[in-house]
């Protein structure tokens, strides 16, 4: 019995001590899951070559489940939002600083590899027995893609045809490159080439797609508020925006 | 008519190899010690085991391709068996239903079977509730319920309480009188099948040693087993009432003194039992107050290690078991004189048509 | 009369308890109550309760349809492999429950290895429909049947089945008079504890069913998705699944400990 419990308390220890080094320094960014492989495969090491001894770790989720993290429990240094209202929440509470948006997304349609329900138009998504799949809203691309079926006139007709409300964009992308479900809704940054996945995507028009405009910023109480500034200043830099572009996104400085 | 068997079975490496003929309305005890294949042999009258070879006929029909639940048998298990989750009722009507009898017939045939063997039970009683001879009856009334040609009873007496055996011996003996087939009774206390069968087997490491009447092993046992087995001394005959609570046994070849514990009638038939250690052997006349004393010649004596067997022509005939030494102190000698005494309380009493008799404090357990 | 179980016991116990009790204890606390009507109408909650009980009990009985007689092989006849066959059977138990949704889009989703049979032959599709959300459900409570019914089944004297047969009762008939009624705590046990998975169930549901309010919205998938937009409303889903799992636990009592 005493044995038991001295491994315990000796396991929460070990727990603990994870992530405690003292000569390398720790940036924890919290950002929107489309940011994933940009910020994972190229960003980030780019920006640990840079800084010499600087171990970046991401967190990724939908931007909403982040704000809702932040707000309880506030350990990470820089917040990579897909939407300004998650920015806004978290300018509230706890606060930023140094908001500044460093790119933008489209939205784009895509179906599985055949097309089976031959979807060639935002339009077309109307069509009865389509079977759409949007992320949930709350969601940012899910409110976005709401955003612009609202804008093409055809909000109610295919908010009958949705058939899963996903959590995030991720999620929408796998059900449609398994061949579940016609059509879905996500960033052109989630079906770039670099992502790799096995999707045919359909452009909406430009007059009546979204662009999403991802801001950054440093949290208040962030731990390490400069090494946060550096990481800003590198995304918004030539290299970061260059990564994303190729990531497709659209850079905006 | 009746059972035919001649049959090899085989489970493990253990072999039985028996051939046993009952005719319709004689009971067959199987008697053996622990091992012998007893429960080898039931399997395989049952159907629960295969064969390796051999024919199990009852009536003149071949049953031994048949599996357990298209055989004309009724079985009554060693442990009862009977289902927890049913009723007294339930669990006897169970064959009736099994074979698709309609519900309310069998339910009337139960409750008629219920009625006869195990009345004082609750019909809707389960078996939880109810004592271990209470059980043992309701599993007879089941093994009877459908109207077997041959009746197989598993050491019914096992799971009794000794002072109910002699209750359920007679019950026993009632049921296999009447029944019509023929009846296997399977028996570990030699008292089981001395009391209830017509014709006795001995089993013995698979093997049948030897088969007769119980009087026909008594006069010539072919083994150490058969020995033991009819060592016990065995009265049977008719009671008569001395007024004082104790009777007279009075038998064909001699009459005992026995305690009942209950009032008798006069002329009432019982078996009574005594165990050879129970008898005390003496060079004179003995005082005190066993109210059961003989002299006799002694016709045997039959030595086992530290104990022996003395087979003495007193009038009923008496074996006692006495230790070698004894027999060397006292000088015992075939063909010798002896005084034999033993107290009427240490004879246990089977009264016919009665819940019986049983043997006073003090002999239980020996 | 003095207490036979030491302090230490009752301090780590209590400190169980509290470890437990606590989030419940909480959500209670939280909940805004004043606004309870109107939080539980957005919040979808009569939809996801009555998706809920219907995914959940359903699940139960098919798992017990295709369970029961699962153990039976398993626990009762010789078929060679019987260990491979009750690891594969109870695998859903081991591996997280998307995965266990992914393997099922892999064959019964529209594309999948037996689906797009399916869905050419007859039109079939069980992605995105209750159905849907039924067999993944099912998918992970059936091992937790199998288990408490094998269990039972070795626990009963086969003498039993053989005192039956012997007194003339065919195979069929046997277990259904004997040996079902004596496996009768197991079961319900088994069965509890497989709706208890099956009201909690989400991984494997989200990922091959979806998350479509009305259809395969059930309780959990509602809270996860109302959790950050509308926490009080989430508050007040989860509240319904404690209660509702509370009440049938009290109900069973000992009999899920004891299945005797």
């Amino acid at each position: 019995m005493r044995r038991l419990v001295s491994l315990t308390i000796a396991l929460f220890l070990l727990a603990g001590c994870a992530g405690t080094g003292d000569d390398t320094s720790e940036l924890t960014v919290f950002a929107a899951s489309s940011l994933s492989a940009a910020f994972t495969e190229e960003i980030g090491p780019a920006f640990e070559a840079e800084q010499e001894g600087t171990i970046v770790v991401f967190n990724f989720a939908a931007s909403d489940s982040l704000a809702g993290q932040i707000q309880s429990e506030g350990t990470a240094d820089v917040f990579a939002s897909a939407s300004g209202t998650w920015m806004d929440a978290v300018q509230d509470d706890p606060g930023v600083s140094d908001r500044r948006d460093f790119v933008q997304n489209q939205l784009v349609i895509i179906t599985p590899p055949e097309n089976p329900a031959g979807i060639g138009s935002i339009d077309d998504l109307a069509n009865e027995g389509v079977q759409l799949v949007l992320a949930a809203e709350g969601v940012p691309v899910g409110d976005y893609s709401r955003e612009a079926l609202g804008k093409a006139g055809i909000a109610n007709e295919a908010e009958a045809n949705v058939v899963s409300n996903e959590e995030d964009n991720a999620s929408v992308v796998a059900k449609i490159a398994s061949g579940e479900g016609d059509a879905g809704i996500v960033y052109e940054s989630d079906i770039s080439a670099a992502a790799g996945n096995d999707v045919v995507a359909v452009e909406i028009s430009d007059d009546v797609n979204v662009i999403a405009t991802y801001p950054i910023a440093v949290v208040t109480g962030a731990p390490n508020a400069d090494l946060a500034e550096e990481f800003l200043a590198f995304v918004t830099g030539p290299d970061g925006q260059a990564t994303l572009e190729e990531y497709g996104f659209t850079p905006l400085t | 008519m009746g059972l035919h068997a001649d049959l090899v079975a085989r489970r493990g490496s253990f072999q039985v190899d028996v051939a046993l003929d009952v005719d319709g309305g004689e009971t067959l005890a199987l008697l053996g010690p622990n091992g012998a294949g007893k429960s080898t042999v039931v399997d395989a009258l049952i159907g629960t085991l295969e064969l390796t070879q051999g024919v199990i006929a009852i009536d003149g029909e071949r049953v031994d391709a048949l599996p357990p639940e298209q055989r004309p048998i009724g079985v009554c298990f060693q442990d009862d068996l009977l289902f927890p989750r049913l009723s007294a009722l339930e669990n006897v009507a169970f064959p009736l239903r099994a074979r698709k009898v309609p519900k309310a017939e069998a339910r009337r045939r139960a409750r008629a079977l219920l009625q006869r063997l195990a009345s004082a039970v609750d019909p809707s009683a389960r078996p939880s509730s109810m004592s271990g001879g209470e059980r043992q009856r309701v599993a007879l009334a089941r093994a009877l319920a459908p109207d077997p040609r041959l009746l197989v009873l598993d050491e019914p007496f096992s799971n009794v309480d000794v002072s109910a055996r002699p209750g359920m011996r007679t019950l026993v003996r009632e049921v296999t009188r009447t029944f019509g087939g023929a009846t296997v009774l399977i028996a570990h206390d030699p008292l089981d099948a001395l009391t209830l069968a017509d014709r006795v087997a001995l089993l013995d490491a698979g093997r049948i040693t030897q088969t007769g009447t119980p009087d026909e092993i008594r006069a010539a046992p072919a083994s150490h087993y058969a020995a033991d087995l009819v060592g016990v001394n065995l009265f049977v005959g008719e009671l008569r009432p001395l007024g004082d609570g104790a009777a007279t046994l009075r038998t064909t070849d001699g009459a005992i003194t026995v305690s009942p514990g209950v009032a008798v009638v006069s002329g009432t038939r019982s078996i009574a039992s005594l165990k050879p250690i129970d008898v005390s052997l003496h060079a004179r006349e003995p005082e005190g107050s066993a109210r059961n004393v003989f002299r006799g010649q002694i016709v045997e004596i039959a030595d086992d290690g530290d104990r022996a067997r003395v087979r003495l022509a007193t009038r009923p005939p008496l074996t006692a078991e006495v230790t070698s030494g004894s027999v060397a102190r006292m000088g015992l000698r075939t063909g010798g004189e002896v005084w034999a005494s033993f107290k009427a309380v240490e004879v246990s009493l089977q009264i016919e048509g009665a819940d019986s008799a049983q043997p006073q404090a003090g002999t239980l357990g020996r | 009369m003095r207490s036979r179980t030491p302090l230490p016991l009752w301090i780590l116990a209590g400190a169980g308890v509290v470890f437990v009790s606590l989030p419940v204890v909480a959500l209670v606390l939280r909940a805004p109550w004043d606004d309870i009507a109107s939080s539980l109408r957005g919040a979808g909650a009569s939809e996801a309760l009555r998706l809920s009980l219907v995914v959940s009990l359903t699940a139960t009985a098919l798992s017990l349809l295709l369970g029961v007689p699962l153990a039976w092989i398993l626990a009762r006849s010789r078929i060679p492999g019987r260990s491979v066959l009750r690891a594969i059977v109870v695998l859903p138990i081991v591996l997280p429950p998307v995965v266990g949704g992914i393997g099922l889009l892999a064959a019964l989703g529209r594309g999948g290895v037996v689906g797009q049979w399916l869905y050419s032959t007859f039109g079939l599709q069980l992605t995105f429909t209750t159905w849907g959300a039924i067999l993944a459900t099912t998918f992970v409570s059936m091992p937790l049947v199998v288990l408490a019914t094998e269990a039972g089944l070795r626990s009963i004297d086969r003498r039993y089945e053989q005192a039956a047969s012997a007194l003339g009762a065919s195979p069929r008939y046997s277990i259904r008079r004997v040996v079902l009624p004596m496996l009768g705590p197991q079961l319900a046990a088994g069965a509890v504890l497989a709706w208890a998975r099956a009201l909690s169930e989400f991984g494997a549901t989200i990922t091959f069913a979806g998350n479509l309010a009305g259809s395969t919205q059930t309780l959990p998938l509602a809270v996860y998705e109302t959790r950050l937009s509308d926490p009080g409303g989430a508050i007040f889903l989860s509240l319904i699944l404690v209660v509702l799992s509370v009440a049938v636990l009290v109900a069973m009592r000992d009999r899920i400990t004891q299945a005797r």
